[in-house]
């Protein structure tokens, strides 16, 4: 495909996306008004009465004195440039907070997601390759207590086992520089993983089922390709396909269980830091890490579909087939 | 199962074909295994091919010809068991390790499958599908460019002499260079045999006839062994030295084409010639085989057709009866072929009666008239580039009262188009339908009684009957569901139900079942009643046959005949099956991508066509003689 019409897919879905982040951006302003009380006290709040100086502080900051609709273009300007306010319960930039908070849980996620897929593809082949044995009603009994049990639950478990009785891992923090984070947010990878693992496996598994009853698989091993490259090249490159369009999928369970697995080893990142805004109505620091998971959702969607497009031709060439 | 008594020690002399045999398959027998519970799937299959001879294997569906295929190369399914012998070189096939077999396939023994769409890798380009077998020969890395260059070599082999088409993907080729694109890949290493199972069944009749053709040349220059695969007896006349005969997992009949062509020796073989609806003239009703294929395991221990064979005795059922030998290098597994080789030689003769002549086109009042219709369906909305596809480019035809019409070309022509626009599926883009008098171009602006009337008017039947009947409701269900829109309010729904049964050749049994307990001719015949619930004037019938066996293809041509004889309903037949045409229609209209390019009575067409595009139709009905592949376009 020429360089041009790759530009112009990208194009669209940004365009598209940029729509959907107003239409999110729009919701996630509008809390400041949907939360009872007037939009001071939402945005001071506290036990003393604040200062009258502070509350006309407050005013000017986020035009309180103007039309909804100008508050609304005000914030979603600053908003852009990763300016949401201060924080109410600290008092700081809520950009730092995001900015410090986001590091231990891009890690955690990041290296969740490399075991997910590490460990759930390969296991998927392996289920759909020696269906019906041993190794794959293990592999598929294990996927479905990984659904079931949430990542808090198998958190606790890891925690005991490994931290608390072997004492190979530490139990809590994020640890410091890579090694040290690594051997923290290992634990708390492991049991995101998990939740993780049982779907792509699962998408995997049945991908591959499928497409090995295929005629083309049928008809390159009657050419007596070799094994390998029939489950691979032939195979798993066509299974993959639907397990590819199944990342939005991996991203929400992934950034759910992040917010219990944060919780459960202590780890100061994105998901306590919510835990804590929500507990405390800090309404500013709620609106970023909103604005920011929507961003990464909708980032990582563009980029499934990118990547989609360059497995699958059919889509590349803006067609399927006639 | 009683053993056949050729399985283990036969003797040499058996008449088999010229020379020693390169492959030679004997007593092999299918079975599946699911769920602990064992069904034969073939039974008793013996088969030799010398070195560059065409053997065919025959047989409908259910026939077990594809696992057969499929048990050589040691490539059957999953739960798919084959025991006997396949003897190649010395060595028993089915006895190698997985790991042996795989270096023998593609080497040794090729296979091409029936469907082009689905055989290639949807996410490879065409040639590396080609270097990717050339690969297996020849490891080094170093050969890469060298497999390259060998890839559009074998390109050229099999006419494809455009070097682009090795970059582009199989999606964006037609099914017959795909064909091509999958026969090149079968072949680049070389193989001695090549196994090619319906390697034409889904493609259109002029390339079905180019790639049979290409099969032949590049299996006579390479003096390959050849087993080709079919339901065509005509093809497997024409294409190969030997037929044999395959139903129900049992192997009825082997010859050489030319002797079971004048002179079948199974009451099987018999009835499929006969149900083969000739090309070249009409007959008052085809010769039938009744009642629908019967599963390989019901029959494994008696005569596979006993339950449809009209000579049946006590002694066919008492054990599969034997492939026994017979004069001239011929076998046939009927126990009583002495006896009735005489009827079958009269009932063979007797269908070569002359032909009827077609009714007499007396004008009929007009019924549906359609007017410069067009049809162009839009590009995907928002996506710049892709223009709309026109579909019929301003077609005109009339259908008189009673008439029978056909709409023939190939995919591509607009014909399906067109009767979807008739019972109003779908909208022309300009032109106008007339439909008894109302004007039918646009369903959505008429009137609620308007469209009624139409409804009652015009109904159609589809080519899949697997998916035109809902498969939660009952038959009685269905048919009593159409009958409420009749034209008369019905009293006793159950009693026209079984009525209607009863006409499409159905016991009111059949009220209570639901679709899956049904073969695909009964399924079609019900989809017939249904159609037939509001008394319709015009069916519009998009290739009714299409999807059944030659057996039961008959069957439903004939009960069209029938219908068309006892209600006086007219039809639109959409096919692109000449042979089938040529029994049921009056006037023909030749549609070429979207346009009428010849039109007139069936016989004339037929017989003289005038337009290249139509001879060419003509010439690639498939015939049982040799010069069919060889001759002109
Ligand atoms: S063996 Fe009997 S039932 Fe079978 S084909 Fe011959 S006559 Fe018919």
């Amino acid at each position: 495909m020429q360089r041009s019409q790759l530009l112009a897919f990208v194009g669209r879905r940004l365009a598209g996306l940029a729509l959907l982040l107003c239409i999110i951006s729009f919701g996630v302003f509008s809390l400041v008004h949907l939360v009872p009380g007037s939009a001071e006290q939402v945005l001071i709040s506290g036990r003393r009465p604040p200062s009258p100086e502070r509350v006309e502080a407050i005013r000017e900051r986020y035009r309180l004195d103007e039309s909804f609709w100008s508050q609304y273009t005000h914030w979603v300007r600053r908003a852009a440039v990763g300016d949401f306010g201060l924080s109410i319960r600290t008092g700081e930039p809520v950009a730092r907070a995001l900015r410090e908070r986001a590091a231990p849980t891009l890690f955690l996620g990041v290296y969740a997601w490399i075991l997910v897929v590490s460990v759930g593809i390969p296991l998927g082949v392996l289920a759909a390759v020696k269906k019906r044995t041993a190794i794959d009603r293990a592999a598929v009994a294990m996927s479905v207590a990984g659904v079931s049990a949430p990542a808090f639950v198998t958190g606790i478990f890891l925690l005991y086992i490994f931290a608390v009785v072997l004492g190979w891992f530490p139990a809590f923090g994020q640890g410091s520089g890579f090694a040290g984070r690594l051997q923290h947010l290992t634990l708390p990878a492991l049991a995101l993983a998990l939740t993780g693992i049982a779907p792509v496996l699962r998408f995997t598994r049945t991908g591959m089922l499928e497409t090995l009853e295929q005629d083309y698989i049928v008809f390159a091993r009657a050419r007596g390709l070799s094994r390998a490259r029939v489950l691979f090249g032939y195979g798993l490159r066509n299974a993959l396909i639907p397990v590819i369009t199944a990342g939005g999928l991996l991203l929400g369970i992934l950034l759910t269980g992040a917010v219990l697995v944060e919780v459960t080893f202590s780890i100061p990142g994105l998901g306590n830091l919510l835990i804590e805004a929500v507990n405390f109505h800090d309404i500013p620091v709620v609106q970023g890490v909103a604005m920011m998971t929507a961003t990464l959702v909708i980032m990582v969607n563009l980029a499934t579909d990118v990547l989609y497009m360059f497995i699958d031709p059919r889509i590349r060439f803006g067609q399927v087939a006639a | 199962m009683t053993r056949t008594s050729k399985v283990g020690g036969r003797d040499e002399e058996v008449a088999r074909g010229a020379g020693p045999a390169l492959l030679d398959v004997r007593g092999l027998r299918i079975t599946s295994r699911i769920g602990g519970r064992r069904r034969v799937i073939v039974s008793g299959m013996d088969l030799a091919l010398s070195p560059g001879e065409t053997v065919g294997i025959v047989g409908e569906s259910g026939s077990g010809k594809s696992m057969t295929a499929r048990a050589i190369l040691g490539l059957l399914p999953p739960g798919l068991f084959a025991q006997g012998t396949v003897h190649y070189e010395g060595r028993n096939l089915l006895e190698l390790p997985e790991r042996a077999l795989a270096r023998m396939r593609g080497a040794d023994i090729g296979l091409i499958l029936q469907d082009p769409y689905t055989m290639l890798n949807p996410l490879l380009r065409c040639g590396r599908h080609i270097e990717d077998t050339l690969r297996q020969r020849d490891k080094s890395w170093r050969g890469r460019r060298a497999h390259r260059d060998e890839a559009l070599r074998r390109l050229e082999e099999v006419g494809i002499s455009d070097p682009s088409v090795a970059d582009r993907y199989p999606f964006q080729l037609s099914g017959g260079m795909r064909q091509r694109v999958g026969i090149a890949a079968a072949l680049a290493r070389d193989p001695k045999i090549l196994v090619a199972d319906e390697p034409t069944t889904a493609l259109d009749v002029t390339t079905q006839k180019e790639s049979l053709a290409l099969l032949k040349s590049l299996q006579s220059t390479r003096a390959m062994g050849l087993i080709l695969i079919t339901h065509d007896l005509r093809i497997a006349f024409s294409m190969c030295d030997r037929v044999y005969v395959l139903y129900a997992g049992s192997l009825l009949e082997v010859g050489t084409a030319e002797a079971v062509e004048a002179e079948p020796l199974h009451p099987y073989t018999l009835g499929l010639l006969l149900s083969e609806p000739p090309a070249t003239r009409r007959v008052s009703r085809l010769v039938a085989i009744d009642g629908t294929v019967s599963a390989a395991d019901d029959v494994a221990d008696r005569c596979a057709f006993a339950p449809r064979c009209k000579w049946k005795q006590e002694p066919c059922e008492r054990g599969k009866p034997p492939l026994a030998d017979l004069e001239g290098a011929r076998q046939s597994a009927c126990v009583r072929i002495d006896e009735i080789r005489g009827e079958i030689g009269e009932l063979r003769r007797a269908a070569e009666r002359p032909a009827e002549p077609v009714g007499v086109l007396a004008p009929a009042r007009p019924l549906a008239r359609v007017e410069n219709v067009r049809k162009v369906f839009e590009g995907r909305a928002g996506r710049a580039g892709i223009d709309g596809v026109q579909a019929l480019a301003g077609v005109s035809l009339e259908i008189g009262e009673g008439e029978s019409v056909a709409l023939v070309g190939e995919s591509g022509s607009g014909k399906t188009t067109l009767g979807r626009c008739l019972v109003g599926l779908e909208t022309p883009t300009s032109g106008g339908i007339t439909i008894d008098g109302v004007t039918a171009s646009d369903y959505g602006a008429l009137s609620v009684q308007e469209r009624r009337r139409l409804r009652r008017t015009v109904q159609m039947i589809f080519q899949d009957p697997y998916t035109s009947l809902n498969p939660a409701h009952s038959i009685g269900f269905t048919l009593r569901e159409a009958l409420r829109v009749g034209p008369e309010g019905t009293h006793d729904l159950d009693g026209s139900a079984s009525e209607l049964l009863e006409r499409v050749g159905l016991p009111a049994a059949y009220l209570a079942r639901k679709p899956v307990a049904l073969s695909g001719g009964e399924r079609q015949r019900v989809a017939i009643a249904r159609a037939l619930a509001v008394r319709p004037q015009l069916m519009v019938c998009d290739e009714p046959v299409s999807a059944l066996d030659v057996s039961v293809q008959a069957q439903i041509l004939n009960l069209f005949k029938r219908l068309r004889g006892e209600l006086g309903v007219a039809y639109l037949f959409i096919s692109h099956d000449l042979a089938v045409v040529r029994q049921v229609v009056d006037r023909v209209y030749v549609l070429h991508r979207g346009e009428v390019v010849e039109s007139g009575p069936v016989d004339e067409i037929l017989d003289d066509p005038h337009h290249p595009y139509t001879a060419r139709l003509v010439a690639s009905v498939p015939r049982s003689d040799r010069d069919w592949l060889s001759g002109q376009p």
